[in-house]
């Protein structure tokens, strides 16, 4: 019990704290920081006498809130030590300088929070693009493709979180887009001609009579029996099965079905499909394909086309890398049927004497597509936004007008319609048609302007004319589905909003039942996993390929992708938060399993699989995403792995370093080999480095065995002379109980686990209020996290509290 | 494989006396043999021209094996013509019995491992002229293909087969191939020149004299094999073409002597034998200066090309080809495996050890016929890991080695034809010719 008293004391009084920390004595400028720049700074910065031109005594003692900058350039000074001088008699000690520069830098943090939590009468949060997809496709059924090039931006993040309101800023680049992105999603939704609805496929490979090998092929009766074979990296440019009677015939969502075989050669990734379509520059699907040779599977995935035109599909093998370049990678003249005939003796062998591949092989079969797919709920909602009896020349019928852009307006601002709000709308029509615009193109321009308008481009809570705390019924109702779907709100939702039943707490806990437990709840787990945990840092500098050779795209996709299923188990089994401290099981695919050296994983998907000591993973901690996201793509780097820590788990945020801090050079070719952590223990006996350093750097110290892409080791691979060093992953936390290796920090951690809840909660509470938090909202945090303690620290319990609390209906 | 050693019998000179049929004409010769088989006792399972019993089949080559030598058939013909590229080529054979023009040529496949020698040295196809006199050992086609079967204890044509075909017809796959300089002196065999005769007929005949009168030059000579005749004088054709070969230039038809102890090579010899000659050597020198000339023009020839072999074994896993080379090349040329070479082969052999300078080469997938497909671009190969031995035999040099590749071919399984360029050596583009890539 004491050291855990020690253990929260140390790290809450000398960590930043970003945004709220529950147990804190309220700051003071008289209490904290005046007798320190009494008795060191205002000698020189004072009334009597001012060095540099800079007076001290005169900034605002609120600090982080008036005079931020100034401040700023005083913590500066002091964590790097210039300040005071070296050669004043009175210096503070290094303890004394780190506790100041802490509280500094804590009061500026608070400021920024307390500045972006800040709110008018309306808060306007515009929606991320991933929002923005969602809401377009369940508003009128049309996939847009924002990440595709000239889609929209890539959204802003803070401390990992893309969803706040105050982080989403607006330029005018942004409303090109967005314009941009409502004609095209209109034009889809409402074509020029009607888009056929078309059905068919063929083989993958067609030997027509010109064919060499055409007429022997004829004489086995194998010309229908012809496959295509792909060796890995290997690209075959006509997979797309528009042809013929599946000619494209415009914009929309197709599913494709192709058919194939697929053999995996023993030590190598298993072969992978993907389908990649080069005119949009985007991958449409990928899986492993694991089929004996005479037993072709299928595989069906849908895929979205925004062009007129037909777009290309290349089909590639993913599994690792070959040389593409020379003779033996081509396919030669002689078609392909099977792997009893024999194949160009000067092409890459494939299949051993004894009948096993040597490369993991995709065998192509066939592939039809059908499409577009269009499901009668869309027919309905494009129905209604869009009068389809009037005629280019009739006379316009203005009331069906405002009738159909009343029922879009309704739904695409996720609220009732204000009086007259539709009537600029409806006058944007008028105004094209008096201009002699074809009707529909005049509606298009009035709903082009409905979807860019910041109604629907933005979740706005409060009202212009009162100053209203608490949330009404549709801005609860949108809260809930950004939170749970990353979507508007359903039928359902809005029609226990008009009812005026969202603030009852017994039917919010049926539709939190109801949302978790649809597919569209995945996108909960995914999308805060990796904002909580700032996942977008993994590969952001890309792993050096000749240290880590076996690191690729799939590897990579791979690893986000356990972190992301280990959090939807932990949501959709009721488990708890201890889990992803520590855990006996894990969620891999084929890929990861290989990474992990965890045999017998076959099926492409994540699974939950358990591990043990010797596998040397469980938790989210020893995962190979969390352990990758703080390298630096050639070396694990322990202080960012202490500081990331230190964030995700305590929601801490430690001080940022003194300016102008030597990077750890590599170890010279010719001297003896040295770990990483040998040439940080410079850390401890810098005064001005170790009064952080010790509280940071144990943190990632306890994961040493872990390189920079998060694989195993006992040893550290370092240029230099002599062997390569023994790993030491142990390490003494502030309140002095030491830990040998991973696991038992864990356990350390495993009992501190009321922190890491409040942590939790409040990451919980920035993801859905899409805002940070702030000392006012200290009571309701406290009161879900109190839930979260009573219900053993559930993961499902946690959110389901956040949802009935007080807070979650608070703007 | 069973040891067996022969002497080749010289090519006869059948006439209308012993000449009946072609199948009479290679029971004479097998009779011939059979005192000279070593290993009389063992009665091989497989007919053989040393013992022609026809309840007995002939010996079929066998994928991956080298094939006994004594099964072979001996057949002696004329090159009549060839596809040097392919390694196919016609053989008018031996007979002058009067129906030479009713013969069907032989259509003749050299096997991967058959061998040619042309002046007592490793030969290619494209070395020998047409029209050339050559004695080969043959092996029997498949059965489906053949022309003539067993029937009621007779040689019959097959039902379907028309045409009037020699009784050799059938024996297409070859193992050996020599022209008279080369069979005769591999056999320490000479021609003793008996006497030189001047003939005055109006007929026929190269040279004349001043009165510009047609004369006809015969040669009378017997082969001589230890110091001691070996068979029947036999009458040959000097002709005004004929290249006389004396020390290290030409000679003059004045220098032809009796007593000297000469090697000829011969045409018409299956026409109107006992031939016409071509070429005649008249002392060792001249002799050895042909063998070292063509001995030059094959080396430079594998060099091109590469040495020849079958592959042996291949490990999948660790990439390791093993290669049996074939013994139509000059030994000397396996003297240059292990040698290295500072300069890096390129990307083709760089997976094992690149930079290190270790013995390495390129091995290069080849049809049957030892055409290559593109061997600049298909070559692949590694490290040489080790330069072993195997059994020597007919088609087989004995050498045999182990190359760790960086990536393996289709063509590297067993029994499929290589051929191997040394470190040393450097891989050229063949011409379009002799390039089989894109006509497969």
């Amino acid at each position: 019990m004491c050291n855990r008293f020690f253990l929260i004391l140390s790290l809450s009084l000398t960590f930043v704290v970003h945004g709220y920390r529950f147990a804190i004595a309220e700051p003071s400028f008289e209490r904290d920081l005046k007798p320190f720049l009494n008795t060191h700074c205002v000698r020189c910065h004072g009334a009597k006498k001012q060095e540099g031109e800079f007076r001290i005594d005169t900034l605002s003692k609120e600090v982080g809130q008036r005079d931020t900058p100034i401040w700023a350039e005083v913590m500066e000074r002091i964590s790097a030590g210039e300040m005071p001088p070296k050669d004043q008699k009175v210096r503070p000690t290094a303890d004394e300088g780190a506790e100041i520069v802490e509280w500094l830098a804590t009061r500026i943090k608070e400021g920024e929070a307390a500045r972006m939590a800040k709110r008018d009468r309306v808060s306007y949060n515009r929606l991320t693009r991933e929002e923005y997809v969602n809401t377009m496709l369940d508003l009128i059924g049309v996939q847009y493709d924002a990440e595709d090039p000239g889609g929209l931006l890539e959204d802003p993040e803070w401390n990992g979180f893309e969803r706040l309101g105050s982080v989403l800023t607006l330029s005018a680049t942004h409303v090109e887009k967005y314009i941009a992105a409502a004609e095209i999603v209109l034009s889809e939704a409402y074509p020029e001609k009607p888009i056929e609805y078309i059905d068919g496929g063929r083989r993958m490979e067609t030997i027509g009579p010109g064919h060499p090998h055409y007429d022997r092929l004829a004489k086995a009766g194998q010309l229908n029996k012809v496959r295509k074979l792909l060796w890995a990296s290997d690209l075959h440019h006509g997979g797309s099965p528009f042809h013929g009677e599946a000619n494209y015939s415009g914009p929309g969502i197709y599913e494709f079905t192709y058919t194939m075989s697929g053999l995996q050669a023993e030590g190598q990734a298993a072969p992978r499909f993907q389908a990649y379509s080069p005119t949009l520059d985007r991958v449409l699907f990928e899986q492993d394909i694991l089929a004996p040779e005479d037993k072709p599977i299928t595989v069906t995935f849908r895929a979205h086309f925004p062009t007129s035109g037909a777009p290309s599909i290349h089909l590639m093998n993913k599994a690792g890398q070959l040389n593409q370049t020379h003779r033996s990678a081509r396919h030669g003249n002689k078609p392909f049927v099977s792997f009893k005939e024999e194949r160009l003796p000067w092409q890459m062998k494939i299949m051993s004497d004894e009948g096993k591949p040597l490369h993991s092989v995709l065998i192509m079969d066939s592939m039809s597509v059908r499409g577009p797919l269009i499901s009668d709920q869309v027919k309905q909602w494009r129905k209604s936004y869009m009068p389809s009896n009037q005629g280019d020349g009739d006379e316009v019928n203005m009331q069906l007008v405002r009738a159909s852009l009343e029922a879009m307006g309704k739904r695409a601002f996720r609220r009732p319609l204000y009086s007259g709000e539709i009537d600029s709308y409806v006058n944007i029509v008028a105004a094209e048609i008096a201009a002699s615009e074809k009707f529909r193109d005049a509606m298009k321009s009035a709903m082009t302007a409905i979807l860019c308008s910041k109604s629907a481009l933005f979740i706005a809570e409060g009202d212009p004319d009162s100053d209203r705390h608490t949330l009404n019924d549709w801005e609860i109702a949108s809260r809930l589905s950004y939170l749970l779907w990353s979507t508007m709100p359903d039928a359902e939702l809005f029609e226990l909003a008009e009812q005026g039943k969202l603030r009852d707490r017994a039917e919010l806990k049926r539709q939190v039942a109801r949302m978790l437990a649809d597919a569209r709840s995945e996108r909960f787990t995914k999308s805060f996993s990796a904002q909580w945990l700032q996942l977008r840092k993994v590969g952001m500098f890309p792993p050096d390929k000749r240290i880590y050779g076996n690191y690729d795209q799939h590897l990579e996709e791979s690893m986000i992708g356990e972190t992301q299923a280990f959090f939807k188990e932990v949501v959709d089994q009721g488990l708890t938060l201890r889990e992803f401290i520590d855990s006996d099981w894990t969620m891999i695919n084929p890929r990861l399993a290989k990474f992990y050296g965890i045999p017998d994983i076959t099926k492409d998907q994540f699974q939950r699989v358990a591990v043990d000591r010797q596998q040397h993973r469980g938790g989210l901690l020893t995962q190979a995403a969390i352990l990758s996201l703080t390298s630096d793509g050639t070396r694990h780097r322990p202080v960012h792995r202490g500081a990331w820590l230190s964030e995700a788990i305590f929601g801490k945020t430690p001080p940022p370093p003194p300016a102008n801090v030597e990077p750890i050079e590599p170890n010279p070719v010719d001297s003896p080999k040295a770990t990483l952590r040998i040439k940080l223990d410079a850390h401890k006996h810098h005064p001005s480095c170790a009064s952080c350093h010790k509280k940071i750097d144990p943190l990632g110290f306890a994961f040493d065995n872990f390189n920079a892409i998060g694989e195993w080791r006992t040893h550290e691979q370092v240029t230099g002379t002599g062997d390569d060093p023994l790993v030491d992953a142990s390490g003494e936390l502030p309140d002095g109980r030491t830990f040998k290796n991973a696991p038992e920090f864990k356990k350390l951690l495993l009992a501190e686990l009321d922190t890491f809840n409040d942590t939790f909660v409040e990451k919980l509470a920035i993801y859905g209020l899409r805002r940070t938090v702030t000392f006012e909202d200290h009571d309701d945090l406290a009161a879900i996290a109190k839930v979260g303690r009573e219900n053993d620290y559930r993961v499902k319990d946690i959110v389901e509290a956040f949802v009935l609390s007080k807070l979650f209906q608070k703007r | 494989m069973r040891e067996y050693k022969r002497d080749y019998i010289p090519p006869t000179i059948p006439t209308k006396r012993h000449v009946m049929h072609k199948i009479h004409f290679s029971l004479v010769i097998c009779l011939a043999l059979v005192s000279q088989i070593s290993h009389a006792e063992e009665k091989p399972e497989y007919r053989t021209d040393a013992n022609p019993d026809a309840s007995l089949p002939w010996y079929e080559p066998v994928a991956g094996e080298f094939p006994p030598e004594e099964a072979a058939h001996y057949i002696a013909g004329e090159l009549i013509a060839f596809d040097h590229i392919e390694r196919t080529l016609k053989l008018r054979v031996d007979r002058q019995d009067g129906r030479q023009g009713q013969d069907e040529a032989l259509d003749i496949q050299m096997l991967p491992y058959g061998s040619i020698y042309y002046h007592n040295a490793p030969a290619a196809l494209r070395d020998i002229p047409i029209g050339t006199h050559l004695h080969g050992l043959f092996y029997i086609r498949p059965a489906e293909d053949r022309y003539w079967e067993i029937r009621n204890g007779k040689l019959q044509r097959k039902s379907g087969k028309s045409g009037n075909a020699s009784s050799e017809v059938d024996f297409t796959r070859c193992i050996r191939l020599e022209d008279d300089f080369s069979f005769h002196a591999k056999r320490k065999q000479f021609w003793k020149l008996d006497k030189l005769e001047l003939s005055t007929a109006a007929t026929e005949g190269e040279f004349t004299d001043a009165s510009r009168r047609i004369i006809e030059k015969k040669i009378t000579a017997t082969l001589q094999k230890e110091g001691k005749p070996f068979g029947e004088p036999k009458v040959f054709d000097l002709m005004a073409s004929t290249t006389v070969y004396r020390s290290n230039g030409f000679g003059a038809a004045e220098d032809i002597q009796p007593g000297q102890l000469v090697q000829m090579n011969l045409t018409w010899a299956t026409l109107f034998g006992p031939g016409r000659i071509t070429d005649i050597w008249l002392d060792d020198e001249s002799r050895a200066g042909a063998a070292s000339r063509q001995l030059q023009r094959h080396h430079r020839h594998i060099r091109e090309h590469g040495l020849p072999g079958v592959v042996a074994a291949v490990d999948d896993k660790k990439r390791i080809v093993t290669i049996t080379f074939f013994d139509s090349v000059d030994p000397v040329l396996f003297d240059e495996l292990p040698k290295t070479n500072p300069k890096p082969l390129g990307w083709p052999t760089k997976e094992y050890n690149w930079g290190n300078v270790v013995a390495k080469g390129n091995i290069i997938v080849v049809r049957d016929c030892l055409m290559s497909y593109d061997q600049v671009n298909d070559r692949k190969g590694g490290n040489i890991l080790r330069i072993g031995k195997a059994p020597v035999q007919a088609g087989c040099s004995g050498v045999q080695i182990q190359v760790q590749c960086g990536i393996l071919l289709e063509g590297f399984r067993p029994n499929k034809h290589v051929r191997f360029f040394p470190a040393t050596w450097r891989v050229v583009s063949l011409p379009k010719e002799e390039r089989y890539h894109g006509r497969e």
